[in-house]
C-alpha cells in the first residue's frame, strides 16, 4: 500500500496520492469533484515544477554571465595596472636624465661649451618627449573614454595628402629621404573629422620616415578612389616588421616593451616615441568607420592601409 | 689604477649623463647599450663596478648581476641597479638577485658619484 502511495505521490503529489490511496484501501467512494480537484491539483504542480526548472536555466545562466563580466572586470584591471605602471616608466625616463644632465652643469662649471650645448639640447629634447606623452595619453583617454566626438565635415582627400606631407617634409629631409604622392581622387571627398585625420596621416608618415634607413626611400603616400571607398596607403622601405608583431603593433606601449627580437629601429637603437600613435590612430580610423592595417615583409619595408567611404560616391 | 666602471642602459641620455659622471671621477668607463653589450664587456673586461639597467633588450640586469655574482672569476665586482622600476618588490628583487644597491630612477648624481666611490674602493 505504502509503494502505491509512492508511485502515485510521483504523478500527483503526496498529499493528493494519500488522499486517493485512502478512498481506495478503505472502500470509500470518491466524489468526481474531488477526483478533479486532484487532477487540477497535479497540473498546477506540474506547472510550477516547470517554472522552477526555467527560472533556475536562466539563474545559471546569469551567473555565467555574471562571472564571464566579473573575469572581463579583472582583466580591464590588470590592464590599467599594466598601463600605469609602462606610463610610470615612460616618466622617469626622460625625468632621469633632464635631474642628471641639470644636476651635472650646476655642480660643474668646467663643462666645456660644446658639452654644455649638447647637455641642455638632450635636455630639450627629453622635455619635449615628455609632453608628447601627456598630450597622446590624454588624446587615448577621450578616445577610448567615448568623450572624443568627432565633428565630421567634407574633407578634400588630396587636401589632406598634400598637406600631411607637407608637415612632415623636414623629417623626411633630415634622414635624407623624399615622399612621393600618388593620387587618383582628384577633387573627392571624405566624412571627416580633420584634425584627427591629420594627426593619423602624420603618424603614419612620421613612422615610415622613422624606421627608414638613412637615405633608402621613398616614402610612399598613396590615395585610390574606387566606387564608394577611398583608400589610404603609405609605404616605406625600411626595416619591416615580422607577421608574428603585426596585430601587436597597435597595442598601447607595444615598442616599448621589448624582449629579444623584437622589432627595433633600424641601427639598433630603442625607438623613440610614446609608443602610443598607432593606437591611436587605429582608433580615430575606427570612429570614422574604417580599419588601420598593416602589410610588411621584413627587410623589405612595410605599408599601412585605411579605407573610408567616399562622400556622395556615384 | 683608476677602477673599471661599465655603465648598461639602452636609454642613450641616460648613457650621456652617467658617462660624463663617471669619467669625471677619474675612473675608466666602459658602455654598453644592451644587455648583450654588457655581457661581452663583463666576461672581457672584468668591470670592478656595474652600473646596470633593469629592463634591457637580450639580457636583463637580474640576470648579469647574477651571472656576476655566481662566476669565479666575477664576484668581486659590485653590482648597482638604476631602473625606474620603483616598487617595493622590484627593489627586493634587485636585492635578491645580488645587488650591492638599488638606486630608483630619477636619482640624484651626487648620491650615485658618493655611493660608487664607496663600492670602487670595497672591489679594489
Amino acid at each position: 500500500m505504502a509503494n502505491a502511495e509512492r508511485l502515485l505521490a510521483g504523478a500527483v503529489g503526496a498529499a493528493s496520492a494519500r488522499i486517493l490511496v485512502s478512498s481506495v484501501a478503505e472502500e470509500e467512494p470518491i466524489a468526481v469533484d474531488e477526483v478533479i480537484r486532484i487532477l487540477k491539483t497535479s497540473q498546477e504542480l506540474t506547472q510550477v515544477n516547470k517554472e522552477l526548472t526555467r527560472k533556475s536555466t536562466e539563474l545559471q545562466q546569469l551567473l555565467e554571465r555574471l562571472s564571464e563580466a566579473n573575469n572581463k572586470l579583472q582583466l580591464a584591471d590588470q590592464q590599467k595596472d599594466d598601463f600605469l605602471s609602462t606610463i610610470t616608466h615612460e616618466i622617469r625616463s626622460p625625468i632621469t636624465s633632464i635631474r642628471a644632465l641639470s644636476e651635472i652643469m650646476y655642480d660643474n662649471n668646467d663643462v666645456n661649451p660644446a658639452t654644455r650645448r649638447e647637455f641642455l639640447g638632450t635636455m630639450i629634447k627629453e622635455s619635449e618627449r615628455l609632453s608628447r606623452l601627456v598630450n597622446q595619453v590624454l588624446d587615448l583617454e577621450r578616445i577610448e573614454s567615448g568623450r572624443q566626438k568627432l565633428t565630421p565635415i567634407p574633407l578634400i582627400i588630396n587636401n589632406l595628402i598634400y598637406e600631411s606631407v607637407a608637415a612632415t617634409m623636414p623629417l623626411a629631409t633630415a634622414k635624407h629621404l623624399t615622399i612621393s604622392v600618388e593620387t587618383d581622387c582628384r577633387e573627392l571627398s571624405v566624412l571627416a573629422d580633420a584634425d584627427w585625420l591629420m594627426q593619423v596621416m602624420i603618424n603614419l608618415i612620421a613612422n615610415a620616415i622613422k624606421f627608414s634607413t638613412d637615405g633608402v626611400g621613398p616614402i610612399l603616400v598613396e590615395a585610390t578612389c574606387q566606387a564608394d571607398t577611398c583608400q589610404v596607403n603609405v609605404t616605406d622601405h625600411g626595416m619591416g616588421i615580422d607577421p608574428q608583431y603585426h596585430e601587436l603593433i597597435f597595442e598601447k606601449f607595444y615598442q616599448t616593451r621589448y624582449t629579444d627580437g623584437q622589432p627595433k629601429q633600424a641601427g639598433g637603437e630603442k625607438p623613440i616615441g610614446s609608443g602610443l600613435g598607432l593606437a591611436i590612430s587605429k582608433r580615430i580610423i575606427e570612429l570614422h568607420g574604417g580599419h588601420l592595417v598593416v602589410s610588411s615583409q621584413p627587410g623589405v619595408g612595410s605599408t599601412f592601409s585605411f579605407q573610408l567611404p567616399l562622400l556622395n560616391a556615384t | 689604477m683608476a677602477a673599471k666602471i661599465l655603465i648598461a642602459d639602452d636609454e642613450p641620455n641616460i648613457l650621456l649623463s652617467l658617462e660624463f659622471l663617471m669619467k669625471k671621477q677619474g675612473y675608466n668607463v666602459l658602455i654598453a647599450r644592451d644587455g648583450g653589450e654588457a655581457y661581452d664587456l663583463i666576461v672581457s673586461e672584468k668591470p670592478d663596478v656595474l652600473l646596470l639597467d633593469v629592463m634591457m633588450p637580450r639580457m636583463n640586469g637580474y640576470e648579469l648581476c647574477q651571472f656576476v655574482k655566481n662566476t669565479e672569476g666575477y664576484k668581486h665586482a659590485r653590482v648597482v641597479f638604476l631602473s625606474a622600476k620603483s616598487k617595493e618588490a622590484d627593489i627586493q628583487k634587485g636585492y635578491d638577485a645580488g645587488a650591492d644597491l638599488y638606486l630608483p630612477k630619477p636619482f640624484s648624481t651626487r648620491e650615485l658619484v658618493a655611493k660608487v666611490g664607496e663600492l670602487a674602493a670595497q672591489s679594489a
